[in-house]
C-alpha cells in the first residue's frame, strides 16, 4: 500500500487548470522529486493534498484511508507535513518560539490550553519536555547558538534550516519541502542535503518540490516532472534527463540541467 | 526586546503607585471620576487589542460593554447581587455572548468581520432600546444605579468617592496584569501571534485557528463586561446610546494612537488621551469628536507605531544625531 | 397597498444598490472598507439642499428640472474631485494595511459629520422635490417623484456598469480589482485607477444622497444609517462582485419596503443582522462573490 496517493487529482481557478488529472504514488521510504517549469502546478499540489485546497475532481489517499479535502491541520495530525515557499517560519517570534509553536501537537497531546492556565507541578513537567524536543530540533538542523535570536533578522540559509526544523517538530511520516533550497548558496546547499539525506535515513519519506536540478538529480530515486499541471513524465533521474519532452518543456526558460 | 518589556513593567508598577497615591493630591470629585475612567479605559483598550491578536477588530466591542453594564445594573437592582458576584458574571455574560457571536464570525476574511461587527453593534443597541423595555427601559436605561455601598466590609463614601475608586484600580490593575500575563507567558499568547504572522503557516503545524481565535475573542470580552459594570456602578445611569459603535470607535483611537504592537501602547494611549480629555477638551464640547479624529488620523500618517513608541524612536533619532556630530568633529566638519 | 410596497421596494432596491456600489467599488480597486461612505451620501443630500434649493431655485429662480440635472453634474464631479484628493492624500499611505485604511475613513466620517453639523446646523431640514405629483403605474397611485429617483437610480447603475465593462479607464479598474501587481505590469497606473476608483465610489454615494434627499427629510448624521445598509447589501452580494451587489440591493430594498410598513425600522433591522448571520454560515462568500 502506498503511503500518499493521488488519483484524478484536478484543480482549476476560473477555467484555468492548475492541475489536470494528476496521480502519483509514493512509497514509505521514497525520496521523489517534483519538478517542471514556473506554473506547472507544483505548489498547487501540495496544497491540494495538505487540505489548503479544496480539488475539483480526484482524490488523495493517505495509508490507504481518503483525506481529500480535510483540513490542513487533521492531515498534519495524521503525518504529513510541508513547508510554503513563502512564510515559512513566524518572522516576529525567536528561533526557540518559533519550535514551541511549530510543536503544538506534541504540547496538545501533553496538556491542551485550557489545563495549561493552571500551572501545576504536573505542567511544568510537561513544559519541560516540550522544551526538550525544541532543543533537539535546533541541534539536529544547527540551530542552537540562534535560539534567542528573531527569526526575520536570521540570514537566508539559516532561516531555511528553521523552516526544516519546522516542519520536523510534527513529527510527520512524509514531508513535503517546497524549494527549500531556494535562495542558498552551494555550501549552503551541500549542507542541507546532507540534513535531507539524514532525515531520510531516519525514516522519513520525503517529496521535494525543487528548481535547483542538482538537488533533484542527485537526492531523489525518482522524479516526476509537471507541465500546465499535467504529469509529462516519471522516472529516475537519468531517465528524466534523456527524457524529450521534459528537456522540450524547459527549453526557453533557460534552465540548465546538473 | 526583553528590555523594553521589562521598561514597561517598571512603568506599570510606577504609574500603579502614582494612581494609588492620586486622591491624596487631587482631592475634587472630579478627579477621582477622572483617575477611575483612566483605570477603566486601560482596561478597555488592553483587552480591544488582545481581541485584535486574533487578527479582528470588535467595533461592537462598545456593545459588549454595555451588556456588562446593563447586566450588572439589573443583578444589582433588581437580584440583590452583591457587587463583586455582579461583576463577575457581567464578565461572563459577555462571553457568552461573544462566543455566540464570534463562531459564525470569526472564521471570516477581515473586512467582512468588520462589517458583521458593526451590525452587531447595531443590533444591541436597538435591543437595549426598543425590547425587553420593562427590563432595559428603552430610550432612557436605567437610573439610579446605586454606588457601591460597602464591600466586604469596607464601606465607601460616596462623597469623596476614594473607596470605588481603589476597588476600581485593583480589579483593573488585576485585569491588566492577567492579560500580559495571557499574551506573554502562555501557550495561548504565542499561538495568537502565530496565527497572525501566518495563518496557512500555523494550520500547517497542527493549529486550527477557528479554535484560538474564539478564546481570544471570548477573553477580551469578558474583560468589556467586567469593565461595563464597573462603569455602571460608577457613572450611575446607562442609557443604549451610550454604547454604541462610536464607543469602540473610541476605544479603538486609544489602542491605535497609544500603538497596536505593543501591550503597554494601548494602556498609555487610553491614560494620556483620556486625561487630556477629561481637563482640556471638555472645553471644545462638540468639536472633542473632531479633535480626536484629527489626532487619529496625524497619528496613524505620521506615528503609526503609536505614542508608546514615540519614547524609543525620539531616543533614535538623538542618537542618530549624537552619532552623526561625532561622526563630523572625527572627520572634521564639511 | 402591495404595489405601493412592490413599488417603494424596487426604488430603495435601486438606490441602496447605488451606494452599496460606491462601497464595493471602493472596496475591490484599493481593499479599504470605507467608513466614511455614509458622509459622502449625506454630503450629496446636502449639496441638493445648498446648490439646488437655495442657490438654484430660491435665489437665482432657475427652473427646477433643469437646474436639478446640472446639480447632479456638480455633484459627481465635485464629490468626485474630493474622493479623488482624499485618496491621494491620505488613503494612498494605507493601500495594504485594512486597518489602518479602516481607521483613516473612521477619522474622516467624524470629521465631515461634524463638519457639516456645524455648518449646516444638527437638525432636520428638507428639500423639495424636482417632480412634483402623483402619477398611476399599473393602478396604484405613486409619486412621481420616487419614480423619478428610481429611473434614475437604476439609470446610475447602468452608467457604471457601461463604464466598467466597456471603457478603457472601466477595464483599467477591474483589471486593477483582479490582481494589482499584473495591471501595474501592463502599464496601467494604480494610483490614478485607486485614486479615480474612490472618487468614482464617493460620487455614487453623493449622487444617490442627492437623488433620495428630496422624498426624505435630511440631517448630518444620516450617513450611518445607509452604511450600514451598504454593509448588509455587500455581505449578502458578495465583496468582489458587482452583479451580487445589485441584486442583493434589491433583496435589501423589497425587505426594507416590507418589513418597515409590517414590523416597523427596529426589526427590520435586527431581521436584516439575522439575514447576514444566516448568510455568513451558509455562504460565506455571498450569493455571487467568487469561493476562496
Amino acid at each position: 500500500m502506498a503511503l500518499l496517493e493521488a488519483k484524478e487529482l484536478t484543480k482549476s481557478f476560473g477555467g484555468l487548470w492548475a492541475v489536470n488529472k494528476l496521480n502519483f504514488k509514493i512509497d514509505e521510504g521514497d525520496i521523489v522529486g517534483l519538478i517542471g517549469p514556473n506554473g506547472a502546478g507544483k505548489t498547487t499540489v501540495f496544497n491540494l493534498v495538505t487540505g489548503f485546497i479544496r480539488p475539483n475532481r480526484g482524490r488523495v489517499f493517505f495509508r490507504g484511508l481518503e483525506i481529500t479535502g480535510l483540513r490542513p491541520s487533521k492531515i498534519v495530525a495524521k503525518g504529513i507535513a510541508r513547508t510554503f515557499q513563502l512564510s515559512t517560519f513566524f518572522s516576529e517570534m525567536t528561533v526557540l518560539e518559533n519550535l514551541l509553536v511549530a510543536l503544538h501537537l506534541q504540547a496538545n497531546q501533553l496538556a491542551p490550553i485550557p489545563y495549561q492556565f493552571i500551572k501545576t507541578q504536573y505542567i511544568r513537567q510537561k513544559e519541560k519536555e516540550i522544551y526538550r524536543s525544541a532543543s533537539d530540533l535546533m541541534d539536529f538542523v544547527g540551530l542552537i547558538f540562534y535560539e534567542n535570536e528573531k527569526a526575520k533578522n536570521l540570514p537566508h540559509g539559516l532561516q531555511r534550516l528553521l523552516s526544516i526544523a519546522i516542519v520536523l517538530a510534527s513529527n510527520p511520516h512524509i514531508l513535503l519541502l517546497d524549494e527549500v533550497t531556494s535562495g542558498m548558496n552551494a555550501e549552503e546547499v551541500n549542507s542541507t542535503l546532507g540534513l535531507l539525506r539524514e532525515i531520510h535515513r531516519r525514516g522519513k519519506t520525503l517529496l521535494l518540490i525543487e528548481h535547483n536540478m542538482r538537488v533533484a538529480m542527485s537526492l531523489c530515486d525518482r522524479v516526476i516532472v509537471l507541465n500546465y499541471g499535467k504529469k509529462i513524465a516519471e522516472g529516475t533521474p537519468e531517465e528524466i534527463s534523456n527524457n524529450e519532452q521534459v528537456i522540450s518543456a524547459y527549453l526557453g526558460t533557460g534552465k540548465e540541467f546538473a | 526586546m526583553q528590555n523594553k518589556i521589562e521598561k514597561g513593567f517598571w512603568g506599570f508598577l510606577t504609574s500603579i503607585f502614582l494612581m494609588v497615591l492620586a486622591p491624596a493630591f487631587v482631592n475634587t470629585g472630579y478627579s477621582t471620576l477622572v483617575l477611575s475612567w483612566v483605570c477603566l479605559n486601560c482596561v478597555m483598550a488592553a483587552s480591544m487589542r488582545f481581541v485584535m491578536l486574533t487578527g479582528h477588530v470588535n467595533f461592537a466591542y462598545g456593545g459588549f460593554v454595555g451588556i456588562g453594564a446593563y447586566t450588572s445594573a439589573l443583578l444589582v437592582m433588581r437580584a440583590g447581587l452583591p457587587l463583586c458576584f455582579a461583576v463577575l458574571i457581567a464578565g461572563i455574560v459577555c462571553a457568552i455572548v461573544a462566543l455566540g457571536f464570534g463562531l459564525p464570525t470569526l472564521k471570516l476574511k477581515g473586512a467582512y468581520f468588520f462589517m458583521a461587527s458593526f451590525g452587531f453593534a447595531e443590533v444591541i443597541r436597538i435591543i437595549f432600546h426598543y425590547f425587553f423595555i420593562d427590563l432595559f427601559g428603552g430610550v432612557d436605561g436605567i437610573t439610579g444605579i446605586p454606588y457601591p455601598g460597602s464591600v466586604l466590609g469596607i464601606s465607601f463614601d460616596p462623597k469623596r468617592g476614594w473607596g470605588y475608586y481603589y476597588l476600581i484600580l485593583l480589579i483593573c490593575s488585576l485585569s491588566l496584569w492577567v492579560l500580559y500575563q495571557l499574551e506573554h507567558n502562555t501557550r495561548l499568547g504565542k499561538i495568537l501571534m502565530s496565527i497572525q504572522q501566518s495563518e496557512s503557516l500555523a494550520e500547517s503545524v497542527g493549529i486550527t485557528p477557528m479554535t484560538y481565535k474564539v478564546m481570544g475573542f471570548i477573553i477580551g470580552s469578558f474583560f468589556a463586561g467586567v469593565t461595563g459594570s464597573l462603569y455602571s456602578h460608577l457613572i450611575g445611569v446607562i442609557a443604549p446610546e451610550d454604547f454604541t459603535f462610536m464607543f469602540s470607535v473610541y476605544i479603538l483611537m486609544y489602542v491605535v494612537i497609544g500603538g497596536k504592537g505593543n501591550f503597554f501602547g494601548p494602556p498609555v494611549g487610553a491614560a494620556f488621551l483620556t486625561f487630556i480629555s477629561s481637563f482640556w477638551l471638555k472645553a471644545l464640547g462638540f468639536w472633542e469628536s473632531v479633535a480626536f479624529a484629527v489626532v487619529m488620523l496625524i497619528t496613524i500618517l505620521f506615528l503609526p507605531e503609536g505614542l508608546a513608541m514615540l519614547p524609543a524612536r525620539i531616543s533614535s533619532l538623538l542618537h542618530g544625531i549624537r552619532k552623526t556630530i561625532i561622526e563630523d568633529g572625527e572627520n572634521g566638519t564639511t | 397597498m402591495t404595489s405601493q410596497l412592490i413599488f417603494n421596494g424596487l426604488m430603495l432596491g435601486a438606490v441602496f444598490s447605488l451606494v452599496a456600489l460606491g462601497l464595493v467599488l471602493i472596496f475591490s480597486v484599493m481593499n479599504v472598507v470605507n467608513f466614511a461612505h455614509g458622509e459622502f451620501y449625506t454630503m450629496g443630500g446636502f449639496m441638493a439642499f445648498f446648490i439646488f434649493q437655495n442657490l438654484f431655485v430660491k435665489t437665482l429662480g432657475w427652473p427646477h428640472l433643469f437646474s436639478y440635472f446640472i446639480v447632479l453634474l456638480m455633484t459627481m464631479v465635485l464629490i468626485g474631485t474630493v474622493g479623488f484628493v482624499i485618496e491621494k492624500a491620505i488613503m494612498s499611505s494605507f493601500r495594504d494595511d485594512l486597518l489602518m485604511g479602516m481607521m483613516a475613513t473612521i477619522a474622516l466620517s467624524i470629521i465631515f459629520s461634524m463638519g457639516m453639523a456645524s455648518i449646516f446646523g444638527a437638525g432636520t431640514v428638507q428639500v423639495f422635490h424636482p417632480v412634483p405629483g402623483v402619477m398611476s403605474v399599473l393602478g396604484a397611485r405613486v409619486s412621481r417623484g420616487r419614480m423619478f429617483i428610481m429611473i434614475m437610480a437604476v439609470f446610475m447603475c447602468g452608467v457604471l456598469t457601461l463604464f466598467i465593462h466597456k471603457s478603457r479607464l472601466g477595464k483599467a479598474m477591474r483589471a486593477c480589482m483582479l490582481n494589482p501587481e499584473v495591471a501595474q505590469l501592463q502599464g496601467i497606473n494604480y494610483n490614478f485607477i485607486s485614486a479615480l476608483g474612490f472618487g468614482i465610489g464617493c460620487a455614487l454615494a453623493a449622487v444617490a444622497g442627492l437623488l433620495v434627499v428630496p422624498s426624505c427629510s435630511l440631517n448630518p448624521f444620516v450617513g450611518g444609517g445607509y452604511l450600514m445598509k451598504s454593509f448588509i447589501i455587500v455581505i449578502i452580494g458578495g465583496l468582489g462582485s458587482l452583479p451580487g451587489t445589485i441584486v442583493a440591493g434589491f433583496i435589501l430594498g423589497f425587505f426594507e419596503s416590507f418589513g418597515s410598513f409590517y414590523f416597523g425600522q427596529p426589526v427590520v433591522i435586527l431581521l436584516s443582522f439575522v439575514l447576514i448571520i444566516v448568510m455568513l454560515i451558509v455562504r460565506p462568500q455571498g450569493l455571487m462573490g467568487r469561493a476562496e
